[in-house]
Parts: C-alpha cells; sequence; structure tokens
C-alpha cells in the first residue's frame, strides 16, 4: 500500500474508532432497556460496537500492510489543482457565512465573481454578467416563481 | 392483467399538461446532468430537489424520475463524443461508442443507444408493472421482523458488492446509521446524540448530507479530471447499416433481459464495481456471442446497443425493491426515495392502497419519460455536444451555487448549508481513499425504519432475539446476508484497500 493511502486509511479508521467509542459511551447514557423493551440506546449501542470492531480491524490490517513507500501519482492534488478545491469549499464556506446577513442576492453574486475569478476567469464582463444572474436571476426564479423561500439580509436585498 | 390495468389509470394520471411538462423538464434537466463530465446521477438529482419544493408530490416524483433516466441516457453522449462517461454506467459505452464516433458514425452510435434505450426502458417499466403488485400484496403481509430482515439484507448485498475490503464497506454503512441516529428517538420521542444543538433535533437532513458526498465531492473531484476537447462528430446519418440491424436486435432484448434482473435486486445498482455493472455484463456477453469478436473494440455498434439497453432496463427495473419493498437498490434511488419522504410519502409496499394514483402515474410516466427522451435526444445531440464545450468554471460555479439552495430551502436553516459543506469535504476525502460512499447513503435513509423495525419486534417478543426463528421470512431473509458476509469473510484478500471507488 502506498504511504500516502497507508496513512489515510490509518486516520480515517482512528477517526471512526473515536467517533464509536464517544457513541458506545453516550449510548449507554441513553439506556439500552427500558420496561417497554429497547430504549433509545439500544440500536446506536450495537452499531458504534460494530462501527469499533471495524474501524480497529481496518487499523490492525492497514498498519500490517507492508508500506510500498510514496506512489508516483498523490492521492490529493497539489499545486493549482490543490488551489482550485480550496478556493471552491473557501469560497462557498464565506458565502454561507454572510448568507443571512448579505442574503442570498449580494452572497451568492460575490461568491461568484470570486469563485470564477479564482477558476480562471479574466473577461470581466462574463464574471459580472454570470454573477448578476447567478445572485438576482436565481433569487428571482426561486423566491418568485418556485416559491422556495431564499434569505433575505440586513440591507433589504 | 391488473398491472396492466391499473397502468391504463397511470397513464390518465401522467398525460396531464403539468406532469407532462414535469416530465419533459426532467428529461431535458437530467441529459444536462449526464451530459456533463463529473456529475452523476445521485448528484443530478440530489441538487435539482429544490426546483420540485412547490409542486404537488405525482409533479415533483415524475420530475426527479425524469432527471434520473435523462441522466442515465446523457451520460452516453459524452462516452461516444469525447470518450468521457457522463455517470459511471456508461464506461463500457466509451469503448465501442468513441470508436465508432471517430470512424465518422457518431450519429449511428447515439441513435442505436438511444433506440435500445428507450426499449430497455419500455420493457423493464412492463415488467415492474406486473411484478410490482405481487411483490408488494408479497410485502403486505410482512411484519416489523420481516421488514427489518429485508432492509438488512438490502445493506448487505450494497456491503458484498461494494468492492473487495468488507471492513470499510461495514465501516460506512455504520457510519450511515449513527448519523440517521442523531435526533429524536424515533420509538420514545427523546433527543439523542444532538449535543444540545437545537438545529439537530430534527437530525441530520439526508438531503444536505447526499448533496454533500455526491455533488460536492463529485464537483472537487472534477477539478482534478483534464477536460477533453469533443471530437468534431458526424451526426447527420443516424441509422446503422442494414448488416448491423440482426445483431442489434438480438443485443438490444439480451441488454433488456441483463438490465431488467439486475435492477430488481436490491443494491446491485448501488456501487457499480464494473464488473459487476449491468452495462458491463451485457457487454462481455455480446462479445462471447458475437461471430466477430475482433470487431469489439474497434466500433462495434453491438457494443454500444447492448450496454446502453441495459442500462436503461435497469434504471427502470431498479425502481420495482423502491416501489414494492421500499427498499432502495442504488444511491441515487436512495435519493428519490429521500424525495418521497419530502412528500409525505413512504415508498414500500403500503403505497400502492395509500397513493395507487400516484404510483401508477409515476409509472406511467416512466414511459412517456422515455418516449420524450427518444424524440428529444435525437434532433437536439448537436446540442448537447455544444454544451460540452461550456468552461468547466461555470458548471461548478453554478452547481454550487444549486446545492446551496437546495440545502437551505429546506429547513431554511443556514446550518444544512454547513452540513452539505462539511460532507462535502468528508465526501471528497473518502472517495480519495477509496472508501465505498453508497452504503453510507443507503444506510442513512435506511436507518430510521430499521430501528423502528427492530426495536418494534424486540418489544413483542419482550426483548427476545428468537422472534426471528418463529417468523421463517425474517429468518431466510437474515440466513441470506449471514451468508453473503460469510462468504466475502472467507474470501482471500478480504480486506485490501478498494480499487473500484462508487460513482452512482
Amino acid at each position: 500500500m502506498p504511504t500516502g493511502m497507508r496513512r489515510g486509511w490509518q486516520a480515517t479508521g482512528l477517526v471512526m474508532l473515536v467517533i464509536c467509542l464517544v457513541t458506545l459511551w453516550q449510548a449507554t447514557k441513553l439506556s439500552l432497556f427500558d420496561r417497554l423493551g429497547p430504549a433509545a440506546g439500544f440500536f446506536p449501542f450495537y452499531l458504534a460496537l460494530i462501527g469499533a470492531a471495524m474501524s480497529a480491524l481496518i487499523l490492525f490490517q492497514v498498519t500490517r500492510t507492508a508500506d510500498l513507500g510514496p506512489s508516483r501519482e498523490t492521492i490529493f492534488p497539489r499545486g493549482a489543482t490543490a488551489w482550485r478545491a480550496f478556493a471552491i469549499l473557501a469560497s462557498a464556506a464565506v458565502a454561507t457565512a454572510l448568507l443571512e446577513w448579505l442574503g442570498f442576492r449580494l452572497a451568492v453574486t460575490m461568491f461568484s465573481a470570486v469563485l470564477l475569478v479564482a477558476l480562471g476567469e479574466r473577461r470581466w464582463w462574463a464574471v459580472a454578467l454570470f454573477a448578476v444572474i447567478a445572485g438576482f436571476g436565481l433569487f428571482h426564479l426561486f423566491n418568485n416563481w418556485l416559491d422556495v423561500l431564499l434569505p433575505v439580509g440586513e440591507f433589504g436585498i | 392483467m391488473e398491472g396492466l390495468e391499473h397502468l391504463m389509470g397511470g397513464f390518465a394520471g401522467a398525460a396531464t399538461v403539468g406532469n407532462l411538462s414535469y416530465a419533459l423538464i426532467g428529461c431535458v434537466l437530467g441529459t444536462l446532468i449526464g451530459v456533463l463530465p463529473g456529475l452523476g446521477p445521485a448528484a443530478g438529482t440530489a441538487i435539482l430537489i429544490p426546483i420540485t419544493f412547490n409542486l404537488d408530490a405525482t409533479g415533483a416524483i415524475i420530475m426527479l424520475c425524469a432527471i434520473y433516466y435523462g441522466a442515465m441516457y446523457g451520460g452516453t453522449i459524452t462516452s461516444v463524443l469525447i470518450n468521457v462517461p457522463g455517470e459511471a454506467a456508461s464506461v463500457i459505452t466509451c469503448i465501442d461508442g468513441y470508436q465508432m464516433a471517430r470512424q465518422g458514425r457518431a450519429g449511428a452510435a447515439l441513435a442505436i443507444a438511444a433506440v435500445g434505450s428507450f426499449i430497455g426502458g419500455c420493457a423493464a417499466t412492463i415488467a415492474l408493472a406486473f411484478v410490482a403488485i405481487p411483490l408488494a400484496k408479497l410485502a403486505l403481509g410482512f411484519g416489523p421482523a420481516e421488514f427489518f430482515a429485508l432492509m438488512v439484507l438490502g445493506l448487505c448485498l450494497v456491503i458484498g458488492l461494494a468492492g473487495r475490503n468488507l471492513a470499510a464497506a461495514l465501516l460506512m454503512t455504520v457510519f450511515g446509521l449513527l448519523l440517521a441516529m442523531i435526533g429524536i428517538d424515533p420509538v420514545r420521542g427523546a433527543p439523542r446524540f444532538t449535543g444540545g444543538i437545537p438545529d439537530l433535533f430534527d437530525g441530520i437532513g439526508f438531503i444536505p448530507v447526499a448533496m454533500g458526498l455526491f455533488g460536492i465531492a463529485e464537483l472537487l473531484i472534477a477539478v482534478e479530471q483534464h477536460q477533453v476537447k469533443a471530437i468534431r462528430a458526424d451526426l447527420t446519418d443516424l441509422w446503422p447499416r442494414r448488416d448491423e440491424l440482426g445483431p442489434c436486435v438480438k443485443a438490444i432484448v439480451r441488454g433488456t433481459g441483463i438490465g431488467f434482473v439486475l435492477g430488481m435486486i436490491p443494491g446491485v445498482g448501488a456501487v457499480i464495481p464494473t464488473f459487476m455493472a449491468p452495462t458491463f455484463m451485457a457487454y462481455v456477453l455480446e462479445k462471447r456471442l458475437s461471430k466477430h469478436p475482433e470487431r469489439f473494440g474497434h466500433g462495434a455498434i453491438e457494443g454500444v446497443a447492448s450496454p446502453e439497453t441495459a442500462n436503461n432496463a435497469y434504471a427502470n427495473a431498479s425502481m420495482i425493491p423502491l416501489f414494492a419493498l421500499g427498499v432502495p437498490s442504488s444511491a441515487t434511488i436512495a435519493v428519490l426515495m429521500g424525495a418521497f419522504i419530502i412528500n409525505g410519502l413512504t415508498p414500500g409496499p403500503f403505497l400502492f392502497q395509500e397513493r395507487p394514483d400516484l404510483v401508477w402515474a409515476v409509472i406511467a410516466s416512466f414511459f412517456i419519460g422515455n418516449a420524450m427522451l427518444l424524440a428529444l435526444n435525437l434532433p437536439l445531440v448537436g446540442l448537447w455536444a455544444r454544451l460540452l464545450r461550456m468552461p468547466f468554471r461555470y458548471l461548478c460555479v453554478g452547481v454550487l451555487i444549486f446545492c446551496i439552495v437546495g440545502s437551505y430551502s429546506l429547513k431554511q436553516t443556514v446550518f444544512d448549508v454547513w452540513v452539505m459543506l462539511g460532507f462535502g469535504a468528508i465526501g471528497y476525502l473518502l472517495r480519495k481513499l477509496e472508501f465505498p460512499l453508497a452504503p453510507a447513503i443507503l444506510a442513512m435513509i435506511l436507518g430510521p425504519m430499521m430501528e423502528k423495525s427492530l426495536r418494534t419486534t424486540l418489544e413483542i417478543s419482550n426483548g427476545s432475539f428468537a422472534i426471528f426463528l418463529d417468523r421463517p421470512v425474517a429468518l431466510v431473509l437474515l440466513i441470506i446476508p449471514a451468508i453473503i458476509l460469510g462468504v466475502l469473510l472467507l474470501r482471500p484478500k478480504a480486506f485490501e484497500p478498494l480499487r473500484e471507488a462508487d460513482t452512482d
């Protein structure tokens, strides 16, 4: 198993093991049985038990597997591709954080413009046109035509 | 014959102006989703759920189903024109479809794919009408023990087919089931695993998770892929040569059979490892039966007709476990099941009794949708080909906005948008590490029903698991997954990392 993949599997196994152990602890606090039968903790308890066993098995198997060293192809992207993936997640996170304060129209217009530029669009008019259609056009489509309510911000937009 | 009568009634419900429009819009949007590389049917269906919020339940389900089979057809176009499958099921079509396009026969490849898809889809829908009622009647006799066992079977089939690493597939299933446990306990009504966060009292929304795991994760994966230039396809000559007609008819018949049989089995479509995909099986069979197998890989038209027919027959037949038993057979069907639940409907045998108008209108709409796809896609194939030249950045921004709208508008809360983004990042990491995601999403939608069934069963038996021994159907349904898991455990290399990342 290549080193990157091996570390990834170990990390996933470890995180899942922790999640399952916490669930086990929480499930016992909820009680497994009451006078009516199985209680709120019953099903999650057994699920977490299976999950913990599988996580431990993955950790054990992966740790035992021979480390083949770094593979020629990296698992996660680097350079410009990594930047694009980061830009997508970061800009979406910022837009989400501002969604209720700025409102859908402004937040999405700004998000579209920033992300388009980050992804390599250099024609300012194309950026502006797309961003306005995305922010204001989609708001109109969903809010007025499809009756899907979208947030209006502090500025009434 | 009872099924046929209901089906005729269903046409009356489906053939209203509104429902015809929804089917048409769904077919167009679905084809668009299928055409755009990087977006699969699961992601596409999840992303487009918000546009159905204001529709009546029948219209919403008709549109979402049309998006699903539209996407299945749309994937063919990119397979033929740019050698990139628009969705996982079209991988096999690339082999001969792209070769045909290079020989100037893209029109014939796309036409036979459309005709095969139409025939396969319609045949599977007729069979659905006949099979669904007896199956639903059988399931009406099921108690909570049988339903629990049925869901265990469905999940185990998914786990068994998820790839080579059994532990990873099981872990992903547990992950999905644990996510479903967050919120109010479905039996006693007490909150659990909420950490005191009010937004979690309603549980983690299935749609934001599906959008994240499929929509956002697929988008991030697509960012890494290189853009491929579409070949200038000759789309004027749409018909196969006379000597190709005979083999094509046989390929379509065989493809229909394979797609239908595999579509009926819950779990087969959940992960589509290449060796189990209906498209791959249909292709291999065609090559084996051919008098000139050497033509395959060099533009054999049967190599397009058979897998494409199998693909659409499978897509329509995979509705049978959903409608008759309430068990989704793939990630996309799980998303559709989520749409049913949003509309206040629970797929399964009781739906045939409670809302026969809806069920049969939706089934009838499959015919209408398939006919629309056939009528639309041949004349519009040039338009779809032009769409392939759209810069990826616009698609990316558009998809993200739809994901934000979809996850926000369900409960009007930004918390769900964070959930969607979080699961997008988790899905991306898991996809890169080749963990299967389909078991997680299926488990998440089945989780509450599984728990309720199991706990009701155990309440009846005063906590004794021996009740499963007294219920023969439940026992058989539990023995099958036990055998599957046993066989998988005994397999050599049962715990190797996966090689087949799921994309459905």
